[in-house]
């Protein structure tokens, strides 16, 4: 017999319960490479087949994968003294720290549920650039809330079709990030060209 | 002598990064798009063949479905699945795919479909030919048995369980419970059909000759 690392966390899931589903969601948060879109489908799915508890489960769920996000910030927060002090007083980097202190809410909240294979790097980088945590936080708590919500949602609602309805959803959050490549790539194509324009005109 | 040819335009770094950017987008996006559709197909295949009518064909089943799933829609025990495609009768083992089941037993495919797929096929035609109440592996009325898929397990006729729960019985065998309460406006909701549908199990296991 030959085992995959989804269905061990799967058959873990069905023998222990919500707390598994914890365990295994905040070792994702941490960054471990589990699935765990599928993990909150599946959770969903078990909870309607009263394979394990309705209301500990998401619960649970949230906590572990908040505790991850929060673990990985905090890695990225002290390795991250070391760039700070080889690198923090140059202007890029500078620019960069306050470029995410901007911009960063928005991608820090669409990693959490929609875009989750960013997840890692953006909570390293959040955590390196020292994002102020206040703000990480409440991102995360509902970032995670609304993954959870939906995607456990989704397996609830079809029940012993989940397995369909994650392969849908795992290849729905790849084509956006395939979407957000060529969304930039076009843009800087774009704003490439235009530039030798305004120079001649000048 | 030779014309002299027109400069060329230089790509720079950054234009080929845009067109890398671009190609590994599309590289993304074009496989799973297909795979969306696919998927999306797959729903509607599910919608399309009414698997709540029952009396479905085995030419129906898919890598997708998991052993609940199908025992329900083809109203077969578990028990008897199990056995059929030869693993243990374990909660988690009914509720993953037979795409997963298949690789997990690393039996391959046939046809291009998971062996597993076949085997379930294969049992569910035994199973028509000679029914077997194995009894309810499950050990309780669940609301995601529909009364066609408890009646094979436990070998009470249908028209029975349908009488002394005192619901009508048109259409009905293949609704799971919990839809068909919603359907019937059963008073008390899912939880109070199942119950009921427990009562009469028990009463007549308790009838059953030891």
């Amino acid at each position: 017999m030959t085992v995959d690392l989804a269905a061990l966390a799967l058959n873990w899931i069905a023998t222990y319960g919500s707390p598994m589903v914890a365990a295994l969601l905040l070792l994702g948060g941490l960054g471990l490479p589990l699935p765990g879109s599928l993990i909150v489908i599946a959770s969903g799915a078990f909870i309607r087949q009263n394979l394990i508890d309705a209301y500990t489960t998401p619960l649970l769920g949230l906590f572990g994968t908040v505790t991850g996000d929060l673990g990985l910030y905090g890695i990225g927060y002290f390795t991250g003294t070391f760039i700070e002090k080889r690198y923090g007083q140059t202007n890029p980097w500078q620019k960069a720290r306050k470029l995410f202190e901007q911009r960063g809410g928005i991608t820090i909240f669409f990693t959490r549920w929609l875009i989750t294979a960013l997840a890692f790097p953006v909570t390293l980088i959040a955590g390196s650039s020292r994002y102020s945590f206040r703000k990480y936080f409440l991102l995360v708590l509902s970032g995670e809330f609304t993954w959870i919500l939906l995607y456990g949602g989704l397996g609830y609602f079809f029940g012993s079709q989940w397995e369909l309805i994650s392969e849908l959803i795992s290849n729905f959050t790849e084509f956006i990030l395939g979407a957000m490549l060529l969304g930039v790539g076009i843009f800087i194509l774009f704003r490439f060209r235009a530039k030798p324009e305004k120079n001649a005109s000048s | 002598m030779s014309q002299p040819t027109p400069p060329r335009k230089k790509v720079s770094k950054i234009q080929l990064l845009a067109l890398g950017l671009i190609l590994i987008g599309l590289a993304i996006m074009l496989p799973r798009g297909f795979r969306m559709y696919q998927s999306y197909q797959e729903i509607e295949f599910a919608r399309k063949h009414q698997f709540q009518t029952g009396d479905v064909s085995p030419d129906l089943l898919r890598p997708w479905m998991t052993i609940r799933y199908i025992a329900v829609s083809y109203a077969v025990p578990q028990e008897y699945l199990f056995d059929a495609v030869g693993i243990p009768p374990r909660r988690e083992n009914s509720m993953i795919s037979i795409a997963r089941l298949n690789q997990q037993l690393g039996l391959g495919t046939k046809n291009g479909e998971p062996i597993v797929l076949d085997r379930i096929g294969e049992a569910i035609l035994a199973y028509r030919a000679n029914p077997v109440p194995t009894g309810l592996i499950e050990r309780q009325v669940m609301g995601w048995m529909n009364l066609q898929y408890i009646a094979n397990s436990t070998g009470i006729p249908t028209e029975v369980l349908f009488d002394e729960i005192g619901i009508p019985a048109n259409g009905n065998a293949y609704i799971p419970l919990d839809v068909l309460s919603d359907k019937l406006h059963y008073e008390g909701g899912p939880r109070s059909l199942v119950q009921a549908v427990q009562r009469v199990v028990d009463a007549h296991s308790e009838k059953k000759p030891q």
